[in-house]
């Protein structure tokens, strides 16, 4: 019986690991260097955040406030969370999104090139 | 709620097998409500959002043209390795499949066709491709993030696998499902 529970264990554990493996994820390209929107690193800080460029992009894109706000915390806020980012990106209307890849292209950048998994 | 409340209520009667097996309940519907949400996304278990787009013969393609058969949205592009290297298994799948109603679209998201026309050509691919250099469908209208992604949609136009990053699409689990798919199940 233990071993029956044991196992199911197992089984679900590894295909929670095998969905987290190959997951999906949304970059941005700047002068042929890439960077993971969902990263944590300096250099995309640097680049997205420090740098004025994702506030410029959010202006400038006419979201709605609440919007911009969400995407701007999300992005570059403290305690950032993969999947925020993307829920967030996820839950956007498509015109919302057409919005967004537009003001990402007109700062520079473009989004989800090659692959990442 | 009282589901997950009560799948740790013990009752003094209760075997362990099914002890255990609210436990696992209760953690695979925990794990569904704490998924993202994604209310305009693509999502499984919803129809496909309809879509056109350029193909390499010059002509336009529409998802809807394709209703009543199983679709597997394959979104790659040229300068992505892992899409290229599935390719191939993806080619066989369609020449042995089509014939049972299978369909495969190739969504290329390169700037231009001419890269997309040249890979075409060099692994002699035999579905349908079709273009999306503005990445209306893969971004706008879909919400689908790295590469390769594919989509298989049922022959009721519901997606019913979103699949993230390179597979063997000859593998026997890829291979079981898409039958039961062709059969209607």
């Amino acid at each position: 019986m233990r071993m029956t529970v044991i196992t199911r264990m197992t089984l679900l554990a590894s295909a929670c690991l095998l969905l987290a493996a190959c997951s999906s994820n949304f970059l941005v390209y700047k002068q042929g260097r890439h960077f993971y929107v969902t990263s944590t690193g300096q250099e995309l800080k640097s680049v997205l955040c420090d740098s004025g460029d994702l506030k410029r992009i959010l202006e400038e894109s006419n979201l709605n406030l609440p919007l911009q706000s969400k995407l701007d915390e999300s992005i570059c806020g403290t305690g950032k969370v993969r999947e925020r980012v993307l829920a967030v990106l996820e839950e956007m209307s498509r015109e919302e999104r057409s919005t967004l890849k537009a003001s990402f292209q007109a700062h520079g950048y473009d989004i989800n090139n090659v692959a990442n998994c | 709620m009282n589901i997950l409340f009560s799948a740790f209520h013990k009752k003094r009667s209760d075997p362990p097998q099914a002890v255990a097996n609210r436990l696992l309940a209760t953690i695979l519907v925990a794990l569904m409500l704490l998924a993202p949400s994604s209310a305009h996304a693509v999502r499984t278990g919803a129809p496909a959002p309809d879509f056109t787009l350029a193909n390499l013969q010059g002509g336009k393609t529409g998802l809807k043209s394709f209703h009543g058969k199983v679709v597997v949205l394959n979104f790659w592009s040229t300068t992505c390795a892992p899409c290229i290297k599935e390719i191939p298994s993806l080619n066989r799948l369609y020449n042995e499949m089509k014939g049972d109603g299978l369909v495969v679209l190739g969504i290329a998201l390169d700037a231009s066709e001419k890269p997309v026309r040249e890979t075409g050509a060099s692994l002699n691919i035999r579905y349908p491709l079709l273009i999306d250099a503005s990445k209306e469908v893969y971004f706008d209208i879909y919400a689908l993030f790295g590469q390769p992604v594919s989509l298989v949609i049922d022959r009721a136009g519901i997606v019913q696998d979103k699949i993230f990053g390179e597979v063997d699409w000859n593998s026997p689990q890829i291979r079981t499902k898409l039958k039961n798919y062709l059969k209607g199940r």
